[in-house]
């Protein structure tokens, strides 16, 4: 996924350019609005005006973004599982006392309409959001958005760098996970016993795996050292991350969007925010 | 941290965003200056520690001058590296008790990182947490930002060292996560010598490779030496393809101070006593210059090739052929796989593993049996799949088809208990391996297991730690040991059970010659005691001189089943599995190109055994 994002950084040579229209946009604009479109969502409690937005989304990142619906579907199962929940605990749960909303009964528990709309609305909105951060993750290269931030968003480079060098690492720990249970397998240490016996004894990967990660931060942070990683006052940059008007113009459009989308739900009657209770 | 230096790199302005251009250049990738190093008197002691790593150390490094350094494990080579570009003590804290290093006149602890960076490079060991970005300019690129270079001077500089290093961006996959060690620690020394230092010191750089990343790093070395003047201290062990390179050998002893210094012939001939007795590397074919007495030490494959040319008797009547490895149960012919001694205690049936559903098989129908009391070495090059076999031969990955039997049962109904008392599997990086909170109770751990009474159990775990010499540490916590102890102690801990079997995943990778000596010294008795030893290992050398048999794996099929001997006359084979012929082998193959009547060993215990027969008295 990286060829395609070599087109900005490949020596200033700039290349007829294939990038999608969402990879080609600057990591913080796009980051910043993810944010806002975010913090838009976290005030809004029916489940309609979320689901425009995720539609919308959806589309943008299929169109725009040209990602695999499949690649949509991996990242999100979780969270529609998580989703579910909300609605299924809402839906039966919730302290509604007016008998008048019940929709019937399952066994002793009773399911009220106002539960089940606003778990739905919960759950849409967890879903929203998960769409708008995989959307960004999926389209965003991790070294043009961590150089991206030091340049646009004043993040320092000295936090900016290690970053990246413990993104670097993020597949040795799963490597290194796996390891650690083969090798734990082979000494004799039997799978066996109630899950909280189990769960304990992945804990005890803890002290390995903390170990490995310190003796390496150690010996990367040497290693950047001895390259001379914030010895000089001025540091360049090698790789180019644009900041072009195009990109003031896509978040003008996402953001505008945004309140496009609450508006037409305030218009239509389906907007509900949130009025400082956590309840149907 | 205001520097002035007299590397060409202009200082630090706006960047620019033009396309490259400028200052044309004769030299795209300038060495700046080769400085003139002088160590004096140097004692530096390691935070923590109560003896120095070094000692009153002195050396004077010419520029231009190709040293190798020399020295047992703890002797202080990786503390001196760090302190040669600063490292020590603008980075790391030390204790900098004596001495100092003056780098072109100028001392170290008042220059600044970024100026002494410039002038000495460092590489280290391990690929892995050397690189700090996730593609290969980037990473290329990183310390001329640092040092606040022009970004159009780095687009030379960046495309430049990529040349210089083969690193050609048309075959080289831009992402570092998809290349190979070797290919890395190219990567890292482009981004070294990017920034174009006169001087570069290598620890251990080939340490983590296998013989192919080896082999590349040796020849991009060999290059730069031929193409430039560039100081080189190089901290290595595999001698025998860069001797050629040196110009002088330095020698720490144990306690850090120096202890010899000289041409490489001198050091290995007239002090091979010393450095026996200081556990330090030697060529492997210089070992050959003690079966002829009164013959010097060759140090390189021509030099061996030639002495055994002369120096072999002619009483010579039919040259016996094939290694003959000691404790032999199944006699065989070279070349021939060898022929079952009875029952297997292992088997592999069209065994088949994949790491994930749809990736691609790590091995593909592979059978595979192992007879008691065998020295079997699996061999091949990275990810050909040799740790997976030896996982699923030692059941702790399940293959995905196929079975795996243990005297003649499918693995799968025998029970965990007896499958691990049984077999026992020695992993490559240790520190896995531990489950508990103290070095005792390691062992007490598996003894446990296998049912010893508590009092007998902690008479035999205290014996098996006074044999690996950390009887003091037994309290101590595993991963408080320093690298070669938990090394030994995982194997104690695989060997306290008494296994039949005995699975080790590159037991002497990166480890100094003291330990591989008696690692191997331990496994040979193991193996003629009766126990089957199954080593996964790069190097030739064991399994020239110590394994019975050989299977070579490439892509996950095994490609060849053998003797030793079988498999190093099988160059396409060696090729194709990313191997190379011991030195000693390599040299015998060129005498005996001169001289046919020469055996056809490979290892310096069958030539050895072929000359005794020779010789029924020995002078």
């Amino acid at each position: 996924m990286n060829t395609v994002s070599t087109a900005t950084n490949d020596a200033g040579r700039t290349l007829p350019d294939p990038t999608p229209y969402l990879r080609r946009r600057n990591p913080t604009v796009k980051f910043t609005v993810v944010l806002v479109l975010s913090l838009l969502l976290t005030v809004v409690l029916d489940p309609w005006t979320p689901l425009l937005l995720l539609g919308i989304t959806l589309t943008a990142g299929l169109v725009l973004g040209r990602l695999h619906p499949r690649t949509y579907g991996g990242a999100l199962l979780p969270l529609l599982l998580i989703g579910l929940g909300f609605v299924w605990s809402n839906a039966l749960f919730s302290a509604y006392p007016d008998e008048a909303g019940v929709l019937g009964h399952l066994g002793p528990l009773r399911v009220s309409t106002p539960g089940l709309i606003f778990g739905t609305a919960l759950a849409v909105r967890g879903l929203a959001i998960g769409v708008l951060s995989v959307t960004f993750i999926l389209t965003t290269d991790p070294t043009d958005l961590i150089i991206s931030l030091i340049r646009h968003a004043r993040l320092p480079y000295r936090l900016g760098y290690p970053l990246l060098a413990a993104y670097r690492f993020l597949p040795f720990f799963r490597q290194e996970y796996r390891q650690i249970a083969l090798a734990r397998r082979v000494r004799g240490v039997l799978e066996q016993g109630f899950i909280w016996q189990r769960l304990w004894r992945r804990a005890g990967y803890i002290v390995p795996l903390l170990s490995s990660a310190v003796r390496r931060a150690a010996q990367v942070a040497i290693a950047m050292d001895s390259r001379a990683f914030a010895a000089a006052t001025t540091r360049t940059y090698y790789r180019m991350v644009p900041l072009t008007p195009a990109d003031g113009l896509f978040a003008a459009a996402a953001v505008g969007m945004g309140l496009a989308i609450l508006g037409l739900s305030g218009y239509l009657g389906w907007l509900r925010l949130w009025d400082g209770r956590f309840i149907a | 941290m205001a520097k002035r230096s007299p590397a060409p790199i202009p200082s630090p302005v706006p960047t620019g965003e033009g396309q490259g251009g400028g200052r044309s250049q004769v030299n795209p990738l300038p060495t700046d200056h080769t400085p003139a190093v002088h160590v004096e008197r140097l004692t530096v002691r390691h935070i923590g520690r109560r003896a120095p790593a070094l000692r009153d150390f002195s050396l004077e490094w010419a520029p231009g001058e190709r040293l190798l350094l020399l020295g047992p494990s703890g002797a202080g080579k990786s503390t001196l590296a760090l302190c040669l570009n600063g490292l020590i003590p603008h980075s790391v804290e030390a204790h900098w008790e004596a001495g100092r290093i003056l780098v072109d006149g100028q001392d170290t602890r008042q220059a600044s990182l970024g100026h002494l960076t410039r002038q000495v490079g460092l590489l280290f060991q391990d690929p892995e947490s050397q690189l700090a970005l996730l593609e290969v300019d980037d990473e290329v690129a990183f310390g001329l930002e640092n040092l606040g270079t022009p970004r159009p001077e780095m687009l030379r500089r960046v495309p430049a060292a990529r040349t210089l290093l083969g690193l050609d961006p048309a075959r080289t996959p831009a992402r570092l996560d998809q290349l190979s060690g070797g290919t890395k620690q190219r990567v890292t020394l482009a981004a070294i010598l990017a920034m174009g230092p006169g001087a570069l010191v290598l620890d251990e750089p080939t340490a983590n490779l296998d013989p192919q990343g080896t082999t590349e790093l040796f020849a991009t070395l060999a290059d730069l030496c031929r193409d430039s003047n560039r100081s080189l201290l190089l901290v290595e062990h595999r001698l025998d393809d860069i001797l050629a390179l040196i110009e002088r050998v330095v020698v720490l002893d144990e306690r850090g101070t120096g202890a010899l210094t000289g041409p490489p012939r001198e050091i290995f001939q007239q002090h091979a006593d010393t450095l026996d007795r200081l556990g330090v590397w030697v060529p492997q074919v210089a070992r050959l210059g003690a079966l002829f007495p009164g013959a010097k030490a060759p140090l390189t494959i021509a030099e061996a090739a030639d002495l055994l040319v002369t120096s072999w008797p002619t009483s010579a009547t039919a040259a016996p052929t094939g290694d003959c490895p000691s404790p032999i149960r199944h006699s065989r012919e070279s070349g021939n796989p060898p022929s079952p001694a009875g029952a297997a205690i292992l088997a592999a049936e069209q065994v088949s593993y994949r790491y994930t559903p749809d990736g691609p098989p790590a091995l593909a129908a592979v059978d595979l049996t192992v007879y008691p009391g065998e020295f079997l070495a699996l061999a091949g090059a990275n990810a050909a799949g040799k740790t997976t076999l030896a996982l699923l031969l030692a059941g702790a990955l399940q293959p995905t088809t196929g079975r795996v039997l243990l005297d003649g049962r499918d693995l799968r109904t025998v029970p965990e208990r007896d499958v691990r008392r049984r077999l026992a599997y020695v992993f490559q990086y240790p520190e896995h391996q531990f489950v508990t909170g103290t070095v005792q109770s390691e062992l007490l751990f598996g003894l446990r297991a296998r049912g010893v009474p508590p009092a007998t159990a902690a008479k035999q775990a205290l014996a098996a730690l006074e044999r690996i010499g950390l009887a003091d540490l037994a309290a101590a916590h595993p991963l408080s040991l320093s690298h070669g102890q938990k090394r030994r102690l995982s194997v104690a801990t695989a060997l306290v059970t008494e296994p039949d079997v005995l699975l080790l995943d590159e037991p002497t990778f990166g480890q100094d010659r003291r330990y591989t000596d008696e690692l191997l010294a331990l496994l040979t008795d193991l193996h003629r005691s009766g126990t089957t030893v199954v080593v996964i290992t790069h190097d030739m050398t064991i399994v020239a001189e110590h394994a019975t048999r050989v299977v070579a794996l490439a892509s996950g099929h095994i490609v060849f089943d053998g003797t030793p001997a079988a498999l190093f006359a099988r160059p396409d084979l060696l090729t194709r599995c990313a191997l190379r012929l011991p030195p000693i082998a390599q040299a015998v193959q060129q005498a005996r190109e001169r001289r046919p009547a020469l055996p056809a060993v490979s290892s310096l215990r069958a030539l050895s055994a072929a000359l005794a027969g020779e010789q029924p008295s020995p002078p």
